[in-house]
């Protein structure tokens, strides 16, 4: 059961993090969330990254775009990392994107055999 | 689209391009007069009425990127095919309200799907926009409020990954409980 008191404890650890956290660019990731996306896939996309970037504990946020143009490719996904190339995904799977956050946010490695663009 | 829920996560998208601060979706089953009525009504900066005129064109979009827009006219299509109907209501002054009137019954109609991924996704893309969602089945109201939520948790914004899961699971559980 979501209670109110666990999420004032995620309240709690998030500010504790925040105070920790020095001020930098954060990793951004960008999911297309347009018609197209939203057709084939993307708020699954959105979900799963989401799920893991908490779940690994990861200092980033995920964030909207709408169509991009390459709607053949969609569920995409852009990952910026400060200080990295932005690199696009296509055709994101939910497990796709799980690993995508463990190598390519966690462990800064570009899963080429994915990428489409960078 | 596969669901109700991700052409409403369309709409709020559309909603949120718009610029809206606010934007509420209803969900209103009636068993008795065989109707899934589907709204979402935003704050946002409107149509123009010969916008507003060509809305439901393909061939009409606001972007400069490419020349189609298949949102709405991918939704009519959808309430066309369950004996449906659509209403596009909008003003520069009054913000946009699209509703869609579905028999609920009809064979063809869209399961409504995934909602708690909807929120979540919409919360976690425009943490910044208040969400109401409204479900009414036969009378009873479900309401889910992401001002609420934001209040608990400030000063952490409502896109934390945690607090992102935290409001999936719980309407997951809350509309659980209620249908």
């Amino acid at each position: 059961m979501k209670t109110i008191q666990e999420l004032e404890k995620i309240r709690r650890d998030a500010l504790e993090e925040i105070r920790l956290r020095e001020e930098g660019e954060k990793i951004r990731v960008v999911v297309g969330l347009g018609t197209c996306g939203i057709a084939a896939g993307a708020r699954e996309i959105m979900n799963a990254l989401t799920e893991e970037i908490a779940r690994q504990n990861v200092d980033a946020v995920v964030t909207p775009t709408g169509c991009i143009g390459f709607c053949i490719q969609e569920p995409l996904i852009e990952v910026h990392i400060p200080g990295m190339k932005k690199v696009t995904y296509g055709n994101v799977t939910v497990d796709m994107a799980k690993e995508i956050v463990e190598k390519h946010l966690v462990g800064r490695t570009i899963l080429s055999q994915w990428v489409i663009h960078e | 689209m596969e669901e109700l829920a991700q052409h409403i996560l369309d709409l709020l998208m559309n909603s949120w391009e718009a610029g809206a601060t606010e934007v509420e979706a209803v969900v209103e089953e009636d068993s008795e007069r065989d109707l899934m009525i589907i709204s979402v009504t935003d704050n946002g900066k409107g149509m123009e009425p010969e916008l507003l005129a060509k809305a439901l064109d393909p061939f009409t979009t606001t972007r400069s990127t490419r020349g189609v827009g298949l949102g709405l006219s991918l939704l009519q299509a959808m309430a066309d095919s369950c004996n449906g109907s659509i209403k596009v209501e909008s003003s520069p002054a009054n913000g946009c309200s699209v509703t869609i009137e579905l028999q609920r019954s009809h064979w063809d109609r869209l399961p409504l799907g995934d909602i708690p991924a909807t929120i979540s996704a919409f919360v976690c893309a425009a943490p910044y926009v208040r969400l109401k969602f409204r479900y009414v089945i036969n009378g009873h109201g479900y309401l889910f409020d992401s001002a609420k939520v934001e209040k608990l948790i400030a000063p952490v914004p409502l896109n934390h990954p945690k607090v992102i899961q935290w409001i999936k699971e719980s309407v997951k559980e809350e509309l659980t409980q209620f249908v």
